[in-house]
């Protein structure tokens, strides 16, 4: 395992810290017209929607938060990391399960797909967790808008000695030159990732940090004619599901 | 007609009737031109934006009337692609285009391309900072334009100190010792640099290369609003 | 009262917006990226154009100098309402002159009602 670099670290906190303040403007801003909106109107039909829409922001600047926190406790505990062994399906279930309100806002089918021989992995559950809401509330909030059905699936299928586990769209496209591209980038540029609408995809900077502390790491992967970014997972070898 | 063809940065378009697109162009050799692009349909405008502004091409055209040449062919030689994917670069590389459009006249020199083809080149590198950029550009707008400052003496020609401070003489485009000047060695000798034949990425390591900029970029820009009303 | 494209790339912020211009009498056509807004200001001219700079493949930038190279679309106010504060850009306010840009708001600073009162006045001021 790597010594734990401080100054290295710092610094590629610093951008990361800066790409989570600037996209957090966008859930922030969108509340507050959200707010305004409704007393502008003053239809009550309408409040509800609002409200439920504001708490879908609340929830997404919340994650990006817990995920980099969660990040950082990771990054910084290397010797002794909180692994154990976990179910990815249930984490995807439980991380749909978060992610359909906000699916539902943008109006994209959310679909879960565990298939294949699920197998415990070595992971922690709540960062796994948020790295799955940052990568999908990023996905979902980014596909592009236009006269076709978009739709975002969660999924995980096992791979030789690994279990894969990633989040896809139908219609965003996320090229390994891209990501890599953006990696360099972020903290540093607006928009490090100029195929994703409206966010600078800080969520999905928050959930490559959390692989990397799990000695994996987030990158480009396609998925039954879908396109996304996934992780590759070690097996536990504590347990196996039967 | 006779026909020409050249290398050219294009710095202007306007979409001209129904189906015409008028372009200026840059050229090495010919200055700065006018040629109509006709029988470009305008119901299936592409957004041409990074991919005509921030290019180089090699044209071939017709002399026409009025000084607005035929355009026949246009191959991309040169896409600088990175500047479009950022939105302070796409800023920077218009201002810089329309500065170099209103700066060049219609005989402009082959020199001008030059600079218009490294600036885009250079703003194309996510590792050349912006400032760095924009300070070169302007250095060498004043080079080309003949307002380059006296940076080897004072405005009493006596041999810049490397222990003395000065500020700026924009009249006598010379440095004058003042003990609360701003202007130190470390500044004069990036200005020299910078006004040299050294390309941007060599400004960009120079230790400290942003806070020098930033030391002497007002000192730049008011040699340029009094040289060249920039 | 007027003919406004909104050139948004978020939905919930174009939402939001759109349904105040509407409140307001403004009809609204939404698009999320430079080329939607060149088509559908083919399609429906607009009196008022609101730009966020910060879009997908090509930024707002691209998009206001392709607009402003069409000589019908020249005289056409485009308020810039972005997530880039004005003051970040290195570049002077003379690109914004070249490029007529009516007004600059940065969003998280720009309420609904001060986005309404600019398009309200550039709908009624004389052209």
């Amino acid at each position: 395992m790597q010594a734990f670099d401080t100054k290295t670290a710092s610094c590629a906190d610093q951008f990361l810290l800066k790409a989570i303040a600037e996209e957090l403007r966008l859930p922030l801003n969108r509340i507050t017209r959200l707010a305004e909106l409704g007393y502008l109107l003053k239809d009550e039909n309408a409040l509800a929607n609002h409200l439920k829409a504001i708490e879908h922001n609340s929830n997404l600047a919340m994650q990006l938060v817990e995920g980099y926190l969660i990040g950082l406790q990771l990054a910084g505990s290397q010797q002794n990391l909180d692994l154990e062994p976990v179910s990815v399906g249930s984490v995807l279930n439980d991380a749909a399960h978060q992610l359909s309100g906000i699916a539902g806002e943008y109006g994209i089918d959310l679909e879960i797909l565990i298939h294949g021989r699920q197998r415990l992995i070595m992971g922690n559950p709540r960062a796994l967790r948020a790295a799955f809401l940052n990568i999908g509330s990023t996905l979902i909030a980014s596909q592009p808008r236009n006269s076709g059905h978009s739709s975002v699936t969660l999924a995980s299928y096992p791979q030789g000695a690994l279990m894969i586990a990633g989040v896809y769209g139908n219609q965003s496209i996320v090229t390994r030159r891209e990501w890599r591209r953006a990696q360099g980038l972020y903290g540093r540029a607006r928009q490090p990732m100029k195929s994703l609408s409206a966010t600078n995809g800080a969520g999905l900077f928050v959930a490559d940090t959390i692989f990397r502390a799990m000695a994996s790491e987030l990158r480009p992967s396609h998925h039954r004619k879908q396109h996304g970014l996934a992780a590759s997972l070690s097996l536990s070898q504590q347990l196996q599901l039967m | 007609m006779k026909q020409h063809i050249t290398t050219s940065i294009v710095l202007r378009r306007t979409n001209y009737g129904e189906a015409d697109r008028i372009l200026t162009i840059l050229t090495p050799n010919m200055g700065k031109l006018r040629v109509i692009a006709k029988g470009v349909r305008r119901v299936n405008a592409k957004l041409a934006g990074g991919t005509e502004l921030f290019s180089v091409s090699s044209i071939t055209f017709l002399e026409g009337k009025a000084d607005l040449g035929i355009l026949i062919s246009a191959r991309l030689d040169k896409h600088y692609g990175q500047i479009a994917k950022d939105i302070d670069r796409t800023m920077l590389g218009y201002d810089l285009i329309k500065e170099i459009d209103r700066i060049t006249e219609d005989q402009a020199e082959g020199t001008w391309f030059e600079l218009l083809n490294q600036a885009l080149s250079s703003l194309d590198n996510p590792e050349i900072g912006l400032s760095i950029i924009r300070f070169w550009f302007q250095a060498h707008t004043l080079l080309i334009s003949g307002y380059s400052p006296n940076l080897q003496t004072d405005s009493e020609d006596r041999a810049l100190d490397s222990d003395a401070h000065y500020s700026f003489s924009e009249p006598k485009m010379s440095f004058v010792p003042d003990n609360h000047g701003k202007i130190g060695a470390d500044q004069i000798k990036f200005l020299r640099l910078g006004f040299s034949d050294h390309s941007p990425m060599t400004l960009q390591r120079v230790a400290n290369a942003e806070e020098l900029v930033n030391d002497c970029s007002g000192l730049l820009q008011s040699m340029l609003q009094v040289s060249l009303r920039a | 009262m007027a003919q406004v494209l909104l050139v948004e790339p978020d939905i919930s912020l174009a939402e939001s917006y759109s349904k105040a211009l509407q409140r307001h009498n403004h009809r609204v056509v939404v698009s999320s990226s430079a080329q939607t807004a060149i088509d559908a200001s083919d399609q429906t001219r607009p009196d008022i154009v609101i730009l966020e700079l910060q879009l997908a493949v090509h930024n707002g930038i691209e998009f206001l100098y392709e607009f402003r190279s069409y000589p019908e679309w020249q005289n056409i106010p485009v308020v810039i309402l972005s997530m880039v504060p004005p003051s970040e850009f290195s570049s002077n306010s003379v690109l914004w002159k070249e490029l007529a840009v009516a007004d600059y708001f940065y969003k998280p600073h720009t309420t609904l009602n001060q986005l309404i009162g600019s398009v309200q006045y550039l709908a009624t001021a004389p052209a």
